[in-house]
């Protein structure tokens, strides 16, 4: 298991990180359709089907433009920084799914709230597989992974474009194992902080 | 927060400028020796119909310092090969060619060839010609004692191996009217650098494309992009390249030229936020780029022309349509699409229109790759990807490699005689060469991980 994700669990704390593997077969391969996006990205979602809310760890989100309280060492950070920190936890697929799970829209809702609480900040949705099928098919499954976090975090409230996109199948494994422990590590959407 | 994109990605953009052309091997030439009978291939050769066996002695060398010794030594080594590659001669053993003093083409022991059993002999005489060298190949037929081919070569010190490369190429040609392939390059991606990747705290080596001989030799990297570089193209007169690059943060396909100085690379397809650009296929009249791309939405089958204009779409489908590959005239290209569930491959006109089904593969089907009357392609089976072949016509399905490892991601040599694709077996993900009918199988790449081979087309 990577650094990162060690850390992002010790900061998410109370999220609990699941690798989703094996289970039922999803049967959509589809992203989810972005919902229309917010008229602002301070305006909270209307009748979006909102997955269970784990305890915001930190304050609410400050949603006016004055600056983070100078405590917060996120907000001080450069965005390598912030990145060893980890803030946004990483989303898990299932094995060939693009589904994210009940578990994965609880990483998202915590990311989502992160991502509230500092308006600045873009990120880049790095969409990852495991090693098993081909290069080119784990390319297009990259991104439907990364496209799906996207629109979940879309339905969330965040404005679409503060988050990209980007798909590196399966040319960059988190763990280079070849057991079904690394596997579901490298199956995943990774969040990085490319600006604050 | 935009105005540090934009600069990064100016920054990104000046970087494209500072990297160097490949150097190009100079030509060889070649003149036909006098006195030599071209024109007799049906009456030569084994009899009863088994291959020719020829004999490839050590060549001779003139005036002999040590510099064209080993000169020498690497020409026959690697003609021995180059004409092994392709199974027109049955080649005899280097070291059972030693047995037999090496001597000139009007002084060969014919009656100690015959003993061997050799049908034909290859004679070298190797000498320096002002700064270059002057290399004169005959070959000999053992039962009639006579001249069959005969050219004088003048080659380069440093293009030794093109040398021997270019003999074997035009020795098949004028000997069985085959257009071999020592001569042909393969273009792919690899982290044989170990170069790290920038902009990201992951530990990533960086992927960049690279270019080397039909055996693998001769590796020299062609792209200084720092950021994960795959899928490369050959342009028909192989003296460009097209890859997909994430450098910029989204996927783009450049053009890039081998042997001359660019200040800017051609991006025919760019990427945005919302769009991203994959496996670029050049077409076979050199016009044209096919890619996929997410232009409008979920992936489809594009075309433009190699300069950015021109773009049109081919398919229209819901589900995705990827990994496209042209027919070797030019008038269909095949591809991917989960359009029944899971990934088979398609065909349709290279217009675009009504898709034929070609592939009906259990689980996935994937990276077609189309010379003469079949498509190769990546299978998926429950142990890994295995390499398998189509024919078009008949829908007949080979599979060519099963196992070790996982074996995917196919390209065939421009004759059609043989397939190199990547493999898991030997550890990392190395490229091997194998023949069309999944025999001879070989290692060519030894370094790092090597992915997406692709054979120039000449």
């Amino acid at each position: 298991m990577s650094r990162s994700v060690l850390t992002s669990i010790l900061l998410a704390g109370t999220l609990s990180l699941v690798a989703a593997c094996g289970g039922k077969t999803p049967p959509v391969a589809t992203p989810t359709p972005p919902p229309p996006a917010p008229a602002t990205p301070v305006e909270a979602p209307v009748a979006q089907p909102r997955p269970p809310m784990p305890p915001v760890p930190e304050a609410p989100p400050i949603i006016d433009s004055e600056p983070a309280v100078v405590s917060d060492p996120l907000a001080t950070m450069d965005t390598d920084e912030i990145n060893r920190r980890a803030p946004l936890g990483p989303v898990f697929f299932r094995y060939d799914s693009d589904t994210v799970d009940e578990d994965g829209q609880r990483v998202l809702a915590a990311n989502a709230e992160i991502l509230k609480k500092y308006p600045t900040w873009a990120i880049t949705v790095e969409g990852h597989c495991d090693e098993r099928g081909t290069a080119e098919y784990n390319l297009a499954l990259g991104e439907r992974r990364a496209l799906a976090a996207k629109s979940y975090l879309i339905s969330l409230g965040i404005a679409a474009d503060r988050l990209r996109t980007v798909s590196y199948g399966k040319e960059f494994p988190f763990d280079p194992g070849k057991t079904e422990a690394a596997f579901s590590q490298n199956r995943r959407g990774h969040f990085v902080v490319t600006a604050k | 927060m935009r105005a540090t994109l934009a600069v990064t990605t100016a920054l990104l953009s000046t970087a494209l400028v500072a990297w160097t052309p490949t150097a190009e091997t100079p030509d060889v030439t070649s003149v036909p020796l006098d006195g030599q009978q071209t024109e007799i291939r049906a009456t030569i050769g084994g009899s009863s119909g088994r291959l020719p066996r020829l004999a490839v002695p050590a060549f001779l060398v003139d005036g002999g310092d040590a510099e064209l010794r080993e000169a020498a030594t690497t020409l026959t080594d690697v003609l021995w090969k180059d004409l092994e590659f392709e199974r027109e001669f049955q080649m005899i053993s280097q070291s059972g060619a030693a047995q037999i003093p090496s001597a000139p083409a009007d002084a060969l022991n014919y009656d100690s060839w015959n003993q061997i059993g050799a049908d034909d002999v290859l004679v070298g005489n190797l000498l320096r010609s002002g700064g270059n060298l002057q290399l004169e190949v005959r070959v000999m037929n053992v039962e009639r004692k006579v001249g069959t081919f005969g050219k004088r070569y003048t080659c380069s010190l440093r293009g030794i191996r093109l040398c021997a490369h270019t003999i074997a190429d035009e020795l098949h040609k004028e000997r069985f009217g085959l257009d071999g392939v020592a001569r042909t390059k393969f273009a792919f991606a690899s982290d044989r650098d170990g170069e790290r990747m920038t902009g990201t705290i992951e530990q990533r080596s960086i992927k960049e494309i690279y270019i080397a001989d039909y055996d693998g030799k001769r590796a020299s990297r062609v792209t200084v992009r720092g950021s994960l570089n795959i899928a490369p193209t050959w342009a028909p007169d192989g003296r460009s390249i097209a890859y997909q690059s994430h450098q910029s943060g989204y996927v783009d396909i450049y053009v890039q030229k081998l042997y001359e100085v660019q200040t800017q690379l051609g991006r025919p397809a760019k990427g945005t936020d919302r769009v991203q650009n994959f496996f670029p296929a050049w077409s076979p009249d050199g016009t044209r780029i096919a890619f996929a791309s997410s232009l409008e939405g979920n992936w489809e089958i594009f075309v433009v022309k190699v300069d950015g204009t021109d773009l049109r779409r081919l398919t229209s489908h819901r589900s995705a349509d990827s990994a496209p590959a042209w027919s070797p005239n030019g008038a269909q290209i095949a591809f991917t699409s989960d359009r029944t569930g899971t990934n088979q491959i398609y065909i349709m006109s290279a217009d675009g229109g009504p898709v034929t089904q070609i592939t009906s593969e259990p689980r996935k089907a994937d990276r077609p790759t189309w010379a003469l009357d079949f498509i190769a392609y990546s299978a998926e089976v429950p142990a890994g990807v295995e390499i398998k072949k189509v024919n078009v016509g008949t829908r007949q399905v080979t599979q060519l490699t099963n196992g070790p490892g996982t074996n995917e991601s196919p390209t065939v040599a421009p004759n059609g005689r043989h397939i190199a694709f990547v493999t898991t077996r030997w550890g990392k993900e190395q490229i091997a060469v194998m023949d069309a009918d999944g025999n001879n199988t070989r290692q060519i790449t030894f370094t790092g991980n090597n992915r997406y081979p692709r054979w120039s087309n000449r």
